[in-house]
């Protein structure tokens, strides 16, 4: 009993010091005038890394997200004879919930894990350590770029996410099931609010970009500098970016919710 | 002032760990090579980077150029690291990064000078190490020993007045090893740096250090000029010296007896 209460205690303690840790990388990271000059292009670097290389894997699910949601709730609402209302069905699932959310767990698996295997491997190879003794701050020169670089890509893939998520249920309700187009566009704007739905999304990915790319730097900073400890870390960004994401979604949801 | 940096009663261990210091003292006169020579694993790279301020002693005191690194700011500290050059063990160099720009990294860091200087200065260093040529290469085209000499061209591209070698020659190829040791004294006495190396090649560190150190067991078991330490009296610099398995310094790691562990049924 005692020691499962050690044990516990131990975790709790843990935990807390990860967070205190992470506090710290990202306070260091950001709480500093940054050198402009020097810098953009840094962070140009990073946006086009993290956020043009991701493109291809986010417009390829997008496209078939919005295809696949569009045969389903074709199907669905048309037993009601409500098939007028699939672009509507689409466009607020895709700008609410499934764009942000979505986004944020592909960007955490194709730009997160590099970004933490990247800075891991700078650490093993003693890259972070050289630096620091060349009078360069690592976590201003290595660990802020990428996190801007993240925290700016994620909120504009969200939002080609949703124009192609879109586009993809036009092809199959429109192009393919037969629904008319003007029907499908018209109920859509209608019923689309660009402020509540549109603007609340892209609040939820701004928020998704920030913890997503701070859990990669944090976990590659924090890596053991060992292959199994770059693997782990790389696992780790993975799952806590995908609860993470899960979780806030649900917690900014109901703080959005109202009148809808 | 004589001393670049001056370690007194140095205690440290990492986290509340093992021990790994135990009252070490060390002084560096300027000017001169001085090597810390040791068995592995007893924390000569971790002096490094205690003097480096990438660590804290638990006790004692790391003074650099006349000030102590535990009490330095941010500030202060990195503006103490700026004279300072530090070779790692596998140059750690930049690997997304080509030769030149990894020469040219602390430059543009630092200083603000033009595009045509930044190249003057860089191919100067590059030559100093005999690889003009090379600057083109990614890090990864380089043998181990090249390398080396491309950390050891960004170590000297600030004109530090310490520079510290993390085992230069561990596993370099007799030739390589003959040219690094070349260089290293070129570069003390031609640029008027202090050197500071830490090895366990015996015949090579020996050769070019004015003073030398041996470490061992958390503490300084001996210290001299190369002279005194071939000849010295204690059993623990005669054992690392001569490479032998017998002496004061354990070889095998502490184990049970072999009895218990083969026929005990444990």
């Amino acid at each position: 009993m005692l020691a499962q209460m050690d044990t516990l205690g131990q975790y709790g303690l843990t935990t807390v010091k990860q967070y205190g840790k992470a506090g710290i990388l990202l306070a260091r990271a950001l709480l500093r005038w940054p050198n402009l000059p020097k810098n953009f292009p840094l962070l140009v670097q990073q946006i086009y890394a993290e956020g043009v290389l991701s493109l291809s894997i986010i417009i390829i699910s997008s496209l078939f997200i919005g295809m696949v949601l569009a045969l389903q709730g074709y199907h669905t609402l048309s037993k009601f004879g409500a098939a007028q209302q699939l672009g509507p069905l689409v466009a607020l699932s895709v700008t609410r919930e499934l764009g942000p959310v979505v986004t944020a767990i592909l960007f955490a698996g194709r730009a997160g894990t590099s970004v933490t295997a990247e800075i891991g491997l700078m650490k093993a190879t003693e890259q972070l350590s050289s630096m620091e003794m060349m009078a360069v701050d690592p976590t201003q020169r290595v660990i802020a770029p990428r996190f801007w670089g993240g925290f700016v890509s994620l909120p504009l893939l969200t939002l080609i996410f949703n124009a192609v998520a879109i586009y993809g249920a036009y092809l199959v309700g429109v192009q393919w099931l037969g629904l008319e187009a003007g029907t499908f566009w018209s109920n859509m704007e209608s019923s689309v609010d660009f402020r509540v739905d549109v603007l609340n999304g892209i609040i939820k990915a701004i928020v998704f970009g920030g913890v997503v790319t701070w859990i990669a730097v944090h976990q590659g900073y924090d890596a053991k500098p060992t292959s199994a400890g770059i693997a782990a870390a790389t696992t780790r960004t993975v799952v806590h970016s995908a609860l993470a994401v899960l979780g806030l979604d649900f917690v900014l949801t109901t703080m959005m919710i109202g009148g809808w | 002032m004589n001393a670049i940096v001056e370690v007194q009663d140095l205690h440290f261990s990492y986290n509340g760990g093992k021990p790994i210091f135990n009252g070490v003292n060390l002084s560096v006169p300027r000017g001169k090579i001085t090597t810390i020579m040791g068995p592995s694993g007893t924390g000569k790279t971790t002096l490094l980077r205690l003097i480096g301020g990438q660590a804290e002693p638990n006790q004692g005191r790391v003074i650099v150029d006349g000030q102590e690194v535990k009490n330095l700011s941010r500030r202060a500290l990195y503006q103490l690291r700026k004279k300072m050059g530090m070779l790692f063990q596998n140059g750690a160099l930049f690997t997304h990064l080509s030769v030149f720009e990894n020469v040219a990294f602390p430059l543009r860091e630092h200083t603000n000078l033009s595009e045509e200087m930044i190249r003057s200065l860089v191919l100067i260093k590059l030559q100093m190490v005999g690889l003009r040529g090379a600057s083109g290469l990614m890090p990864a085209e380089l043998s181990g020993g090249m390398a080396r000499r491309v950390a050891l061209a960004r170590a000297i591209a600030l004109d530090p007045e310490l520079i510290m070698y993390d085992e230069p020659l561990t596993g370099q190829d007799p030739i390589t090893k003959g040219v690094l040791v070349k260089l290293i004294r070129n570069l003390n006495d031609i640029l008027g740096l202090t050197s500071l190396i830490v090895s366990h090649d015996v015949r090579e560190a020996l050769s070019i250090s004015d003073y030398v150190y041996i470490l061992a067991g958390g503490k300084m078991v001996g210290e001299g000029t190369p002279e005194e330490i071939t000849h010295h009296g204690s059993p623990e610099v005669k054992q690392f010296i001569e490479g032998s398995a017998e002496g004061p310094m354990a070889y095998n790691y502490a184990a049970r007896p072999l009895e218990d562990e083969f026929v005990g049924g444990g």
